[in-house]
């Protein structure tokens, strides 16, 4: 085939070209660290890279929500545990009161209920750190407990967050937990301590010794709760196992489609840049060719 | 032989070999000029006066050429310069839906949901209701900002096939021009042949199409569609009549007198075809998907939404609205209410009361991003984004492989005709010595002759 001096000019461009846009678009990787920025490079490892950048902006969400959840439910852990050692003082208190103090002793004895059902209510009006009653169901901004009587404002319903793909778990106990009957009349703890207080101020051991089973009951619920709590807290546990599962899982797919191999663009690009030289040497090397023949 | 019959013979030999000299010169002359195919002459022997004797006489100069591979050419042209514009315009529109990050739409998707599922862990913080906000807000964001771009890169490939219509109008009438300067005067110049065989290969590069010579000499270049473009000496006007196009952009016509025809659609090669594709069937694609998305996702979550209570009023408010008539990627925008005002944002269940923690629409928005709410109720939202944000880039990197296969195509032609009809210096050297060489050998001939007449003459 006849080679034009046209021609071989055209092959050293073409080659130079070539050559440059290669060693262009290493250093383009190396330099940004990203080797697949559209679907045009590569269509299914870009889909695949999308989706997993999907899955980490969502868990990214649950980390927060998790943590979040999980602080709430440990301060209401808390709050139990000093609700729960109200009960146990009480039944302390109702024990003694109910068998061979005297009535000076019962008023002392009620005051001290008194003190200890306050206590107890202040523990079940508790405020997570973002202002939101721990125990509330129906205003976040109304304590759920009145503050005198104990009474309970609100439903039985655990609220749940979203921790994982199709997951829910609970986040937050409701204060219909310390509930010992629905009623009507609805009674909780702390209308068992108010009766207990009345029943050591009117000097009646028998209505004291009567309260004594749903002060069982109160501690039990508490328990209960607590074990729930446990429960959610676990789940949470879980659900964060899984959620850096995910992380791993898609930092790994992020590496493989998305980010730049070092060495490999390092390697790419001394490559490119030898060919580039290569390229242009044998381009001079035409063209001197082409001058020889014309001297 | 008579005296003067050598010196004839001599004066022919001088010619014959000073146009060979002429020949090479024009060749290396033109060695760069653009499409110039190089020219040969031949030398015939003839008898003059007794048959010991004899001349010689000129055959040409013609051009090396095939017509087989010219037209092979105009076609490999044509599929270039529609791969090449297909390449460049919808390298063009996948950066335009793609935003930034290439995946802008699909990360924004994924950060409302984010910001919903935070939300059910704390329906009373503000901070969380703005940030659920300012998600909301992104996504309409990206919606229009890919709208906008698609949009702009359609009327972007209108100015594009305005200027290539301006451009193949120009070269249809220099076509036609060349066809009456050749046939007017057929042995006139064997590069008006090559000028129009290099309009015909560059119009091919931006129609499509071909040429053919007819019997007369005159060049024909006809389009998909059996519209014709050049007709001997006349040739058409090709236009972009704004706004007839069934996409609603620009319609190529091809005006010859009173006919007038719509090529838009039957184009098949060339660069303004590569552009319609982009413009009137991929982008018109992924601007009709997004539309669809932004309506199916606003619908679902406006559904859920109105459903559920704020913090401080009653229910069936929307977070979605449009700025003007229906919701489309370019209308959809935030409620101003809400916008101003995150406390709005309903995360609790309706007949919760005000300032209620209940998180249970909240929940349910955020279950949502599992809902296949799209793609006729077989996608999910955020595999919708992908598909689409994914066909443009699935159409641009098939034009990125066409454009490699037919630039191999084109180049391999072109060493072909170049092996055949390119200039080569070291040859045109070599030919123009030989035929120097000769002319002063006859010269030399013509001398002696002269001399022999000079000796005649005295001795006379």
């Amino acid at each position: 085939m006849r080679i034009t001096e046209r021609r071989m000019t055209e092959i050293v461009n073409a080659s130079l070209e070539k050559t440059r846009a290669e060693a262009a678009k290493k250093a383009q990787e190396l330099s940004s660290g990203v080797k697949l920025t559209r679907a045009s490079q590569d269509g299914v490892g870009w889909a695949e890279a999308a989706r997993a950048r999907a899955r980490r902006l969502t868990a990214d969400a649950h980390e927060s929500t998790i943590a979040r959840s999980r602080e709430r439910l440990q301060a209401q852990e808390g709050a139990l545990a000093g609700i729960g050692n109200v009960l146990e003082r009480a039944t302390e208190i109702a024990i003694q009161g109910a068998n061979a103090a005297t009535g000076d002793s019962r008023t002392l004895l009620a005051d001290e209920i008194r003190r200890l059902m306050s206590a107890g209510i202040q523990a079940a009006n508790t405020k997570g750190n973002d202002g939101e009653y721990l125990m509330a169901t129906s205003s976040g901004t109304t304590a759920p407990f009145d503050t005198g009587t104990g009474a309970y404002s609100g439903s039985s319903t655990v609220r749940e967050v979203d921790v994982g793909p199709e997951l829910t778990v609970g986040a937050k106990v409701p204060g219909s937990v310390l509930q010992l009957s629905a009623g009507p009349p609805v009674v909780n703890i702390f209308t068992v301590l108010d009766r207990i207080a009345d029943a050591l101020e009117a000097n009646d051991p028998d209505d004291v010794a009567a309260e004594l089973d749903n002060l069982e009951q109160g501690r039990e619920n508490v328990a209960n709760a607590r074990g729930d709590i446990a429960a959610y807290l676990a789940a949470l546990q879980q659900a964060d196992e899984a959620r850096s599962d995910t992380v791993i899982n898609t930092t790994q797919i992020f590496d493989d489609n998305v980010a730049t191999d070092v060495v490999e663009a390092a390697t790419g690009l001394a490559r490119a840049e030898a060919a580039v030289e290569a390229a242009r040497v044998a381009g001079q090397q035409m063209l001197q060719l082409v001058a020889g023949f014309l001297r | 032989m008579s005296i003067n019959a050598l010196l004839n013979l001599g004066g022919n030999a001088i010619l014959a070999h000073n146009a060979g000299v002429a020949t090479a010169g024009k060749n290396i002359a033109n060695v760069n000029t653009e499409g110039y195919q190089r020219e040969l002459l031949d030398l015939r022997a003839t008898a003059v006066g007794a048959p010991i004797l004899g001349g010689v006489r000129i055959v040409g100069p013609y051009r090396v050429n095939t017509l087989f591979l010219a037209r092979r050419e105009e076609d490999a042209s044509g599929q270039k310069g529609y791969a090449s514009a297909s390449a460049r315009a919808l390298e063009a529109a996948e950066r335009a839906v793609g935003g930034a990050t290439g995946s802008d739409l699909v990360d924004a998707i994924s950060e409302l949901w984010g910001g919903m599922i935070e939300l059910s862990a704390a329906p009373l913080d503000l901070s969380t209701r703005e940030k659920a906000v300012n998600a909301a807000r992104r996504l309409t964001t990206v919606f229009q900002r890919a709208a906008e771009n698609l949009e702009r890169e359609r009327d972007d490939a209108d100015s594009r096939l305005t200027a290539l219509a301006a451009e193949a109008t120009e070269l249809a009438a220099t076509i036609s021009d060349l066809n009456h300067a050749i046939t007017v005067d057929p042995g006139r110049d064997p590069a008006l042949h090559d000028r129009r065989d290099l309009a015909a290969r560059k119009l091919a590069e931006i129609m499509g199409g071909s040429a053919r010579i007819d019997p007369d000499g005159m060049m024909r270049f006809v389009v998909a569609g059996g519209v014709v473009v050049v007709d001997g000496t006349r040739s058409a006007t090709v236009t972009i009549s704004a706004g007839t196009a069934p996409s609603g952009y620009g319609a190529i016509e091809v005006i010859d007198g009173d006919f007038e025809n719509d090529v838009t659609a039957t184009l098949d090669g060339g660069k303004m075809a590569g552009e319609v594709r982009m413009r009137d069937v991929v982008a018109a694609d992924a601007a009709s998907d997004l539309d669809a998305l932004a309506l199916s996702l606003a619908n679902a979550v406006n559904t859920q939404h109105a459903a559920g209570i704020g913090l401080t009023d009653a229910t069936s408010r929307n977070l979605f609205v449009s700025s003007s008539g229906a919701i489309t990627a370019a209308t959809l925008g935030l409620s101003s209410d809400i916008d101003a005002d995150p406390r709005l944002l309903a995360a609790a269940a309706a007949g919760s009361g005000t300032m209620s923690p209940d998180n249970t629409n909240a929940l349910a928005l955020a279950a949502l991003r599992t809902s296949l709410t799209t793609g006729g109720g077989s996608r999910t939202a955020t595999d919708e984004a992908i598909r689409i944000l994914g066909a443009v880039g699935q159409a641009a990197a098939n034009a990125q492989k066409d454009e490699e296969v037919e630039d191999g195509r084109v180049a391999s032609l072109a060493e072909l005709r170049d092996s055949l009809s390119g200039v080569s210096i070291e040859e045109e050297m070599t030919r123009l010595a030989a035929f120097r060489n000769a002319a002063e050998a006859a010269a030399t001939f013509v001398s002696t002759v002269d001399e022999l007449l000079r000796d005649l003459v005295e001795r006379l």
